[in-house]
């Protein structure tokens, strides 16, 4: 009886009712979509998992290099992107709200803002990539840091708390792992939050069928609390200094 | 016909409405205690604690996941079955990491 409510409004092109003919009724329709998201969640840990394995593995193994790798990003940019990213999962949880409330510009708009954030953090990312690359901090594609950036005390320092560069090199590797997949999922989730603002534009989500942004919201906060956990293990290994923060320079 | 259109209509609202769960305001004080637990996070990295500062790291880090979890993916408001596996997921992950740090700590390849 919910399922035909709306179904008065589908004339044209293939808009249906919300209940999809394989389910018994809406609770269950819902159930099922939540759970399978739930389930896809469950194998993106599992991926990022294997990264956070190979993050504890080598730090316990050599945890100066952890700390010389983390003072080397630019904690101030990286902190930046951390409110962005939380601000960007508020205004989707204000669109998942707005669907729920029929409301179509609401919807729209808070889509829109989620989209212009995880740009921003993109953004952001991206020139603090092209200043490691810059520093020759990116192994495999210009790693010279030590040879040009870094004299002899540097070196002899890194060999008293028993690490050598490689070490250091290790960390990077880890922290463009790391980053880019995270990075890969902010472009999937912005295009997807792009496409949802076109679909919400067209009058999509406003007939009892809004359960499709609550599970992209599902999507989009499992990638926040990713960064969540990448934030403070990648930037904070070596301390917060808040000096160099409010100061114009970056981490180090 | 059209009257039990806009009741069934009004009440399947109210239904969501009620399924979806949170209050904007509940959103807002989410998100002011997720700042709050950042500016936590960046205090406590200030201070130099040894060997605490990774751990009192990571406890602010999975407190603020759990909010997350709860309020913003709703769990708070699904049923069971959608916990349960959301709960499985992360038990999957633990194990994934405990056992190969097990088996390398077996092998004396971890430095404790």
């Amino acid at each position: 009886m919910a399922a035909d409510a709306h179904a008065h409004g589908g004339h044209g092109g293939h808009r249906h009712s919300a209940l999809q003919h394989q389910f018994d009724d809406m609770e269950q329709q819902r159930d099922s979509l939540s759970m399978g998201m739930w389930l896809f969640l469950a194998t993106e840990l599992m991926m990022f998992g294997g990264l956070f394995f190979a993050y504890s593995f080598y730090r316990w193994q050599s945890p100066w290099a952890f700390h010389e790798g983390a003072s080397l990003l630019d904690q101030k940019l990286g902190t930046i992107n951390t409110f962005v990213l939380l601000a960007s999962s508020w205004t989707m949880a204000m669109a998942v709200h707005y669907s729920a409330e029929r409301n179509k510009k609401m919807l729209a708009l808070m889509l829109l803002i989620t989209v212009l954030f995880g740009a921003a953090f993109l953004g952001i990312k991206a020139v603090e990539w092209g200043k490691d690359y810059q520093e020759g901090l990116v192994p495999g594609i210009r790693w010279n840091y030590y040879e040009h950036h870094a004299g002899p005390k540097k070196l002899q320092e890194l060999a008293e708390h028993g690490v050598s560069p490689t070490n250091v090199k290790m960390y990077f590797t880890i922290y463009f792992c790391m980053t880019g997949l995270h990075a890969i999922h902010m472009i999937i989730g912005i295009a997807l939050v792009g496409y949802f603002i076109f679909l919400a534009l067209k009058g999509q989500f406003m007939g009892g069928n809004e359960q499709p942004v609550e599970i992209l919201g599902l999507y989009w906060h499992l990638v926040d609390i990713i960064w969540i956990f990448l934030f403070p293990l990648l930037y904070l290994t070596a301390g917060f200094n808040p000096a160099h923060f409010f100061g114009g320079a970056g981490g180090h | 016909m059209a009257t039990s259109h806009a009741t069934a209509d009004a009440h399947e609202h109210a239904h969501g409405a009620q399924h979806h769960g949170p209050t904007v305001g509940t959103y807002n004080v989410v998100i002011i205690a997720l700042l709050v637990l950042l500016i936590i996070t960046l205090g406590a990295a200030a201070v130099d604690l040894g060997s605490l500062n990774l751990p009192i790291a990571m406890v602010i880090a999975v407190i603020k996941a759990a909010i997350v979890m709860t309020f913003f993916m709703h769990l708070k408001f699904s049923s069971g079955v959608v916990r349960t596996f959301a709960v499985m997921a992360l038990v999957f992950l633990v194990l994934l990491w405990l056992f190969p740090m097990a088996d390398f700590m077996s092998r004396g390849m971890m430095p404790y």
